[in-house]
């Protein structure tokens, strides 16, 4: 009721004031501008009035006195009374106003009887002084008679005696005479002068009329009505005022008490809202109030924290805003009052609302983003509870089962109904005792945690390995609550662990025992025979071309070949040795406990009788073999590795001496590698150092005994003698040193004899060694097309000696890399040809020029005959393929003379000139050409 | 000495510079409303026989009168007073010899019901006018509420006040603007001397005052007809004994060239005419010279209106 006071009391205010200001304006327009109005126009029509009767007056004496010329002003006088006369008026004035308006008519109407008979009077009088001056002229008797008459008539100011006027003019009239013109005279004048005294009479009584009306006391009584009137108005007006000023202070006293009764309302509302913000502030919820309107009125800062704003003015001002933004701010009016909403930022909402009496909304918002994440969590726990693999199991403090999880269910095949309530000792095994037990719960009660691996029986009886690990819960107080333990079956681990040791132990393969266990075996026996002294072997079998095999027939075949092999090797041994693979091809036997060293080299040719039969591979016929090299244990090492490398080493040794062999290891082979590891680390620092030098050795045209060009040797000065090519070269070629060895060879060569050719101005060819290493090491054509570019050497002019072996792997890439290196213009040559696989089709399929006879050839030259043959076989050949040949190695003159007998092209050795340095070289060519053009002369 | 006297006090400063007659000049109309008036002056429908209109009896062409000493209505039938010019009509201070109408508006209503001039009723004639739809429609345009007796006399009123005669030989000669022959000047001394003047004064050289006619002698005796009530004049409006014979004066702008003369009609030309007033309102016979010199003054007070062109 009260609320509703105040709702009311501002609204019942203003309609008060309203109807008093519309009171108070029609008062004050009734009581001022209509009054003043009207008051102005009476006043100003009874001025109208007042001048016309002012005029007519003024009309009246000029009339009266003659000297009105015309009566056009009278005229308008005349409009201007009917005009307002015209004007209807009304009211108490309006009598008065009218009346004087009727006594000015009256007024206006004899002003026209005066017109006529003044002008009547006029017209009498006109002519009498023309007729008095004729009398006075012809002397008339009665002449001083008609003029008294006329004086009498005019003469104003006295009063005119009428009574002797008539007698005068009656005496004039009646005088009888007997002239007929005095008579005539006479009866003029008293013919005018009767019409003019008849007028003047009227004239008088008109003028009296005229005067009898007392318009100033009627204009006086008007004017008095007016002012009364006006006065009475005023008065009016006065009231008005006065009602006017209560009226205001009326109105005044209203007004403030309004107004404090709004202040009171306002202070009261002020609290309220103070109250409600400050309450709503308090809030741990979010809150939000929409009016009837759908606009915003009030927000919490919670609310505005959950929306992630700084203002009120940020969030949506509206419902119909908020709806247009909610992928910023969500919003999801829906009947379920209350439901999650994920907000812009990440935060979970719960946000419930409602209508409020009035209409509009309000809204309640609940962070709810943590329950959300903690019921998030549950959700994962209990998830990972269902689908762990590891079985969990939950007891009480006294140890009875009140939870397992499926993965528990099938690792012990019990069902959760089965279990529950009952001991985990249902679970044992039998296997640990008591003691173990113990210690369990000893660590638990310590630790609150305990994990071992454990043997378990499953319902069915079966015993397994089983990881468990056991955790104590405990309640505040400390107390045991509940424990929990989690079990993984590790019967499957153990197998794979078992099967990951066999790996590790064996080749997947060929089921062979690895590297590795061979080594424990290795290992083992050497252990043993320092117990119990014993010999053993080692066998380091190698097959023979399995990379041949495996390149050309693939990977796939060489794997067949090797199992082969096992299988062969296999039914070979006894149990008690140990067949390993060692890797790749490589196999290793250990015979462990022969009675005499010489039952290993039996078991080596058994084995290379065994391999030296053809194997079926993808169903093609293949021959291996294989090199075998022994050590001896004790006798040549007492330590695994050592004793593998010696059995190695000898089979390098078989392999060196032909395949198909077995050597067994002698101490002068270690000595060998030991020279080789030597030389490689000298030939490093020489290398660096630039100690090597290149010495030529020239070749010439048997034919016409001119210098044809010469062969570049490398030469290794050291601690003040050559070490020769043949015993350094291979060391360079397996530690990969020919790689840098041969370029910067080949650099120094082409940079030598372009600069001998320019000194000399000669046009020497230079043969250059290419190693195959070098093939492999990256030496193409392109690093060839630098070098000459650097040394300017004409490529033309280039031959580069490969051997035979190279050719042998009939590769594309060979064929290639030759190519590419004879599109560079220089020339290929094969050297010592004839000492390997010497065939004619590698002639024909690379692109060679030249090939060079081995000097073993020429050296035989003279004491065997075949030798002989060979040669001029090959030259023929040669000569047959447009190959040209050099024969190396020439030292007497009787090579000489045979080789020029079988026409050979090209002839180097010492029958000319042995290799030489630069220095040397250059004084030997100048030497030479004086000869030549001597010989020439 | 008491002649001159006299002079002053009766004839008025005749040689000062003001002069008793003023020239003319045009009044403010509504162009509008004086073209509705025209069209409605001439048109015959205003009478019930269709063959009678304003201009039948004012006929503009030549005076402004009629040329006949009764005018004749619908059906024939003649009027009871001569129709009186309808130029300068407006400064008249009334309308109509007796001055029964008190301006040109109220006047135009008059000859509407007559039955000896347009013998119709206004709602005849209004009814009649209202069938002309082009008439109506401009009509409208000026008067919002239409034809009415009102509206219609308003109109032909307008009409009326434009009917000005302006330019007269006498104004401009008044004006300083041309010269006047001998004669006419000597004609308007004589006007003066005679005491003409006293009635035919103003701009209209009279129509602003009433007057008994026979101021000397009896006219109406003389005439030797009987009187007529219509002879009465301005007795029929105020019924005062003494406004008995009394007419208004009429202005003597157009007089020169009227054919006929009086309320009465009873003369016929201008000479004979100012003669009569002579006798009967001066007391006094003009020789023939003086006759003639008045005629002359009084044809050089006809001014010119379009109306007189067409």
């Amino acid at each position: 009721m009260k609320q509703k006071v105040k709702i009311n009391l501002p609204v019942i205010g203003q309609c008060l004031l309203m109807c008093v200001l519309t009171a108070l304006m029609v008062y004050f327009f009734r009581a001022h501008v209509t009054t003043g109005e009207r008051q102005h126009e009476q006043v100003s029509l009874l001025f109208d009035a007042k001048s016309i009767d002012a005029k007519l007056d003024k009309f009246a004496l000029t009339l009266s006195i003659g000297s009105l010329r015309h009566f056009d002003e009278l005229q308008q006088l005349d409009k201007a009374l009917h005009h307002l006369t015209d004007k209807q008026q009304t009211g108490q004035v309006g009598a008065e106003y009218q009346a004087y308006l009727k006594l000015l008519s009256h007024k206006m109407a004899l002003m026209e009887q005066l017109k006529t008979r003044a002008v009547g009077m006029r017209n009498g009088l006109t002519y009498l002084p023309l007729v008095l001056d004729e009398m006075i002229a012809i002397q008339h008797p009665q002449a001083l008679l008609a003029s008294t008459i006329l004086a009498s008539l005019v003469t104003s100011g006295q009063p005119l005696d009428e009574v002797l006027l008539d007698t005068r003019i009656r005496m004039l009239a009646e005088t009888a005479n007997s002239n007929e013109s005095f008579a005539l005279l006479s009866r003029r004048f008293v013919n005018h002068i009767q019409v003019a005294v008849h007028y003047y009479r009227l004239v008088r009584k008109t003028r009296q009329q005229y005067l009898a009306i007392d318009s100033k006391a009627a204009f006086a009584s008007l004017y008095r009505a007016q002012m009364d009137l006006h006065a009475m108005q005023l008065q009016q007006t006065g009231t008005l005022s006065e009602q006017l000023f209560g009226l205001a202070v009326v109105l005044l006293l209203m007004l403030l008490f309004i107004l404090q009764r709004l202040n009171k309302a306002k202070n009261h509302a002020l609290q309220a809202s103070q109250l409600l913000h400050d309450a709503i502030e308090r809030l741990q919820e979010g809150f939000a109030l929409y009016d009837s309107e759908g606009t915003l009125t009030l927000t919490n800062q919670c609310w505005l924290r959950h929306y992630g704003v700084l203002s009120k003015a940020q969030f949506p001002q509206t419902l119909d805003d908020w709806h247009l933004r909610k992928s910023d701010f969500v919003h999801e009016q829906s009947e379920t009052p209350q439901r999650l909403q994920k907000t812009a930022q990440g935060r979970w909402l719960q946000i419930r609302h409602a209508r409020t009496a009035e209409g509009g909304y309000v809204y309640i918002s609940v962070d709810v983003t943590e329950f959300k994440e903690v019921e998030a969590e549950l959700k994962t726990a209990a998830a990972v509870y269902q689908a762990t693999q590891e079985g969990i199991m939950t007891t009480n403090a006294d140890l009875e089962i009140t939870a397992v999880n499926p993965a528990f269910t099938r690792i012990t095949g019990y069902q959760e109904h089965e279990v529950l309530g009952k001991k985990p000792n249902l679970l044992s095994s039998g296997r640990h005792d008591t003691r173990f037990y113990e210690h369990m719960w000893q660590t638990l009660e310590t630790k609150g945690e305990w994990a071992a691996e454990i043997w378990n029986r499953r319902k069915d009886g079966t015993i397994y390995p089983e990881w468990l690990a056991i955790s104590a819960v405990q309640d505040e107080q400390g107390q045991v609550q509940q424990y929990i333990a989690v079990l993984s079956d590790m019967t499957e681990r153990k197998e794979q662990e078992a099967k990951i040791a066999y790996q590790a132990m064996y080749d997947a393969l060929t089921g062979l025992p690895n590297r590795r266990l061979l080594l424990d075996r290795i290992s083992q026996d050497l252990k043993q025979i320092e117990r119990q002294p014993h010999l053993s072997a080692l066998l380091f079998i190698d097959l023979d071309r399995f990379k041949r095999i495996n390149d050309a027939m693939g990977h796939d075949a060489g794997d067949n070949l090797l199992l082969e092999v096992a299988n062969r090797l296999n039914h070979l041994v006894r149990r008690t040795d140990t067949l390993a693979r060692f890797g790749g091809d490589e196999f290793v036997l250990l015979l462990s406990q022969i009675s005499d060293v010489e039952d290993a080299a039996k078991v080596a040719e058994k084995i290379l009788t065994s391999l030296a039969q053809p194997f079926i591979i993808n169903g093609f016929e293949v021959i291996s073999g294989a090199s075998i090299g022994i050590a001896i244990m004790p006798d040549d090492a007492r330590e695994q590795q050592e004793i593998l490398r010696r059995a190695d080493l000898a089979m390098y040794k078989a392999k060196e001496s032909g395949r198909n062999q077995y050597h067994y290891f002698a101490p002068s082979m270690q000595q060998q590698v030991n020279r080789r590891v030597e030389l490689e680390q000298l030939l490093r620092k020489a290398i660096a150092n630039n100690e090597l030098a290149v010495f030529y050795q020239p070749i010439i045209e048997l034919k016409s005994g001119q210098l044809y060009g010469f062969e570049a040797l490398t030469r290794w000065p050291h601690d003040g003698q050559y070490i020769t090519p043949d015993e350094f070269i291979p060391v360079a070629e397996e530690s990969g040193l020919i790689s840098e060895l041969g370029e910067w060879m080949l650099t120094q060569a082409t940079s030598d004899i372009e600069m001998l050719n320019r000194s000399l101005n000669l046009n020497c060819c230079l043969s250059a060694n290419i190693s195959s290493q070098q093939y492999r090491l990256g030496f193409n054509a392109t690093t060839l097309r630098h070098i000459l570019r650097q040394t300017g050497f004409a490529p033309g002019n280039l031959a580069l000696e490969i051997t035979e072996s190279i050719l042998l792997d009939d590769d594309e890439a060979i064929l290639a890399w030759l190519e590419g290196l004879r599109a560079t213009g220089a020339q290929l040559s094969i050297d010592d040809f004839g000492t390997g696989y010497s065939s004619l089709s590698y002639l024909r399929r690379f692109p060679i020029n030249t090939i060079k006879i081995d000097k073993s050839f020429i050296h035989e030259f003279a004491h065997a005959p075949d030798s002989q043959n060979l040669v001029r076989a090959i030259l023929s050949m040669a000569a047959s393929l447009g190959l040209s040949v050099i024969a190396e190695g020439v030292e007497h003159v009787a090579q000489l003379e045979g080789l020029k007998e079988m026409e050979c092209d090209l002839v180097q050795g010492y029958v000319y000139a042995k290799p030489m340095s630069m220095m040397e070289l250059q004084v030997w060519c100048e030497e030479f050409c004086q000869e030549q053009a001597k010989s020439l002369a | 000495m008491l002649r001159s006297l006299i002079w002053v006090l009766f004839v008025g400063s005749a040689g000062a510079a003001a002069e008793p007659i003023l020239p003319l000049q045009s009044v403010a109309t509504d162009a509008r409303k004086v073209a509705l008036g025209r069209q409605l002056f001439f048109d015959t429908r205003l009478s019930r026989t269709n063959d009678i209109s304003c201009a039948s009896c004012h006929q503009l062409s030549s005076h402004g009168a009629d040329n006949s000493a009764r005018s004749k209505g619908a059906f024939g039938r003649l009027g009871e007073v001569r129709a009186p010019t309808v130029y300068n009509s407006v400064f008249n201070i009334r309308q109509a010899w007796d001055g029964k109408a008190i301006d040109l508006k109220t006047q135009v209503t008059l000859p509407v019901e007559n039955p000896k001039e347009f013998a119709t009723t206004w709602a005849e004639l209004i009814a009649t006018l209202n069938q002309d739809q082009a008439f109506k429609t401009a009509f409208t345009q000026v008067y919002r509420e239409g034809l009415s007796s009102d509206s219609i006399s308003d109109a032909i009123a307008h009409y009326e006040r434009s009917l000005i005669t302006l330019n007269a030989p006498f104004d401009l000669w008044l004006q300083g603007k041309a010269t006047l022959s001998e004669q006419a000047q000597e004609g308007y001394r004589l006007f003066k001397y005679y005491g003409c003047i006293n009635c035919h004064q103003g701009k209209n050289v009279g129509g602003n005052m009433f007057a008994k006619m026979g101021t000397f002698g009896d006219y109406f005796g003389d005439r030797g007809t009987a009187i007529e009530p219509s002879d009465y004049g301005r007795y029929n409006v105020t019924g005062r004994e003494e406004d008995k014979f009394t007419f208004k004066v009429p202005g003597l702008r157009m007089a020169a060239r009227q054919t006929y003369f009086f309320h009465d009609g009873s003369e016929q030309s201008l000479t004979g005419a100012i003669n009569t007033m002579a006798r009967y309102q001066l007391g006094r016979s003009l020789s023939e010279a003086e006759l003639a010199a008045i005629a002359a003054f009084l044809e050089s007070l006809v001014g010119h209106h379009q109306e007189m062109d067409q």
